[in-house]
């Protein structure tokens, strides 16, 4: 069995981590779907990131979560049939928004998805680790779906074979950015603050440029954590008592159309502390959701 | 590794009944002629199990992959002979390649050269330096898996079920002995087909009862053999009001003792001679 005779190849839909991901027609039953390519090398193996990705998904069955149909494998070619999704959140917002930024309707209902997305996540003990626009899918009916786990791991391991070389910069958690590898399912939250603030403005919240100056960029907009309100902020590996000190802002200066509700729920997913950070479970129950919880 | 046992692919997917087992196996000696059927069904179905689990353990301790790494590995490799009949295929190199997946999947990855080699130098006769052996192999692996691939042990039912235990009872707290005799039980359990069989909490609960029933003199060194006796009745109780199914445990407790019956008659360098034959 190869792709070529089940699914016809349509036009190229983007780059993943590790795979070019294309549009694909099954020939018997006319159903689009998304073909993950990934390359073989002989001497190499099936990628580590391509198996995780495999054997999560083979696990993860949720309405939130992109579905795994199949895994089809040729002599040098990997290809995972996920189910097709109109466009990425990046794109989405683009297309829909003004000037890339979303309704506050449409924000929480994408929100209440990627965090019950999440909290499946982490109810099944994975952590997805790279969180972006880019890795939530969108489909016709206006349903998100977390894709992407070639970098997702299971968190009932050792915290010290984690590595910190993970989750794209922008959306990547202080605790992460100073060094931390005792992270846990409060990396994921950061992420999914940063996404909702980008959603109602259209622009990512912090898009800094390396290490440091993305530190620099959260410190400026969150304040600069130390000691009192960070206790042992001060042993993390990446932490300097230069940092420079800047006073919390308020982030209706960005967001001026926000509601308290809502800042109240992103000031609670943003918390530098991970420890203070909401979890999904939590940030489900909030008042912003009220609307669903009939 | 992750998500939960109840909604997991080794529920839904690979939980087989005795029968069903049966049926597959006999399915698949078809594909021998009968010459070479009759070598294969001449070997010690038993025997041949011991000697897999050696060839992984093998391997494991020289590349140092920890237990839970090659449990998984077991694991795969007796799913697919569900799948794929002993004999069919080089045996040796099945195992480094249901080795080098499972380091994968329990994130602990391994480079396909360094697996190569190891193996290579173990069995010399039967893996070649090309690494790409191994990497056609993986996917013939994965395949026959139905590629799911995540694995739910026992270690962690043993864990729960002994904390359970001491807050029930203080008398029946299992020692350290106790513990590391039931981690060993669990690790010989995968030359059986109880994975295949059994939810993991179910293993857990036989290879403690084996440790504090059957091998109650564990505790005999250190208590009179009354206080054992009583100890062993306030087990029977906990298992009692467990809600474990007392029936499918006592099924791998009959197992586990075929399985050591079995052992007392291996000889390895006998079965390496008789396995030669089976696949040149």
């Amino acid at each position: 069995m190869n792709t070529s005779s089940q699914f016809q190849q349509l036009e190229k839909l983007g780059e993943g981590t590790y795979a070019t991901v294309y549009k694909g027609r099954n020939r018997t039953t006319g159903q689009l779907v998304a073909l993950k390519e990934i390359n073989l090398d002989s001497e190499e193996g099936t990628p580590s990131t391509a198996i995780r990705e495999i054997s999560l998904m083979k696990e993860l069955k949720h309405e939130n979560i992109v579905t795994l149909y199949d895994v089809i494998h040729t002599e040098n070619k990997l290809n995972l049939v996920f189910e097709y999704m109109d466009k990425d959140l990046k794109k989405f917002m683009d297309t829909n928004g003004n000037k890339g930024a979303l309704e506050t309707k449409q924000v929480k209902w994408f929100m209440y998805q990627l965090l019950r997305g999440i909290l499946f996540c982490h109810d099944n003990r994975v952590l997805h680790r790279d969180l972006k626009p880019q890795n939530l899918l969108i489909n016709a009916k206006g349903q998100l779906k977390l894709a992407d786990f070639g970098l997702a791991r299971a968190f009932g391991i050792p915290v010290n074979t984690f590595s910190n070389e993970v989750v794209t910069l922008w959306y990547r958690a202080p605790d992460v950015l100073l060094g931390s590898r005792t992270y846990s399912t409060s990396i994921d939250i950061w992420s999914a603050g940063c996404i909702m603030a980008e959603m109602f403005t259209g622009r990512p919240l912090f898009p800094g440029s390396s290490n440091d100056d993305q530190l620099q960029h959260i410190f400026k907009l969150m304040g600069t954590p130390n000691e009192s309100t960070w206790p042992n902020i001060s042993s993390l590996p990446n932490y300097r008592s230069n940092f420079q000190v800047y006073a919390p802002q308020d982030l209706r200066v960005i967001i001026p159309q926000i509601d308290n509700v809502a800042l109240d729920l992103l000031l609670s997913l943003l918390q530098l502390k991970p420890e203070n950070r909401i979890t999904a479970r939590q940030s489900l129950e909030h008042p912003w959701f009220a609307e669903y919880h009939q | 590794m992750s998500a939960n046992y109840w909604t997991s692919s080794q529920r839904l997917h690979w939980l087989l009944t005795k029968e069903t087992l049966a049926e597959r196996r006999k399915g698949l000696e078809d594909i021998f002629d009968p010459g070479k059927l009759q070598t294969i069904k001449a070997l010690n179905p038993w025997h041949v199990r011991v000697y897999l689990h050696t060839l992984i353990h093998l391997l494991g301790q020289n590349l140092s992959i920890r237990q839970r790494i090659l449990a998984t590995a077991e694991v795969y490799l007796t799913r697919f002979h569900t799948k794929v009949p002993f004999g069919e295929i080089n045996p040796y190199l099945v195992v480094a390649t249901a080795v080098y997946v499972a380091c994968k999947v329990e994130e602990h990855p391994q480079h396909i050269r360094t697996i190569t080699s190891e193996a290579r130098s173990l069995w010399p006769d039967y893996i070649s330096h090309d690494p790409t052996k191994i990497a056609e192999c993986e996917f013939y692996l994965i395949e026959e898996l139905g590629t799911y691939l995540v694995i739910f042990h026992p270690y962690k039912s043993l864990m729960q079920i002994s904390d359970a235990m001491a807050r029930s009872n203080a008398q029946i707290t299992m020692a350290p002995e106790e513990i590391q005799v039931t981690w060993s039980m669990i690790n010989d359990s995968y030359i059986t087909d109880l994975h295949l069989l059994n939810p993991p909490h179910i293993v857990a609960m036989a290879c403690i009862y084996m440790t504090v029933v059957l091998r109650s003199h564990i505790m005999r060194m250190t208590m009179p053999s009354e206080a054992v006796k009583s100890r062993i009745e306030a087990f029977m109780t906990f298992f009692g009001e467990s809600n474990v199914d007392l029936e499918q445990t006592i099924d791998c407790v009959q197992e586990m003792i075929s399985l050591y019956v079995n052992w007392d008659t291996y000889s390895e360098k006998q079965c390496r001679v008789e396995i030669a034959k089976v696949i040149t």
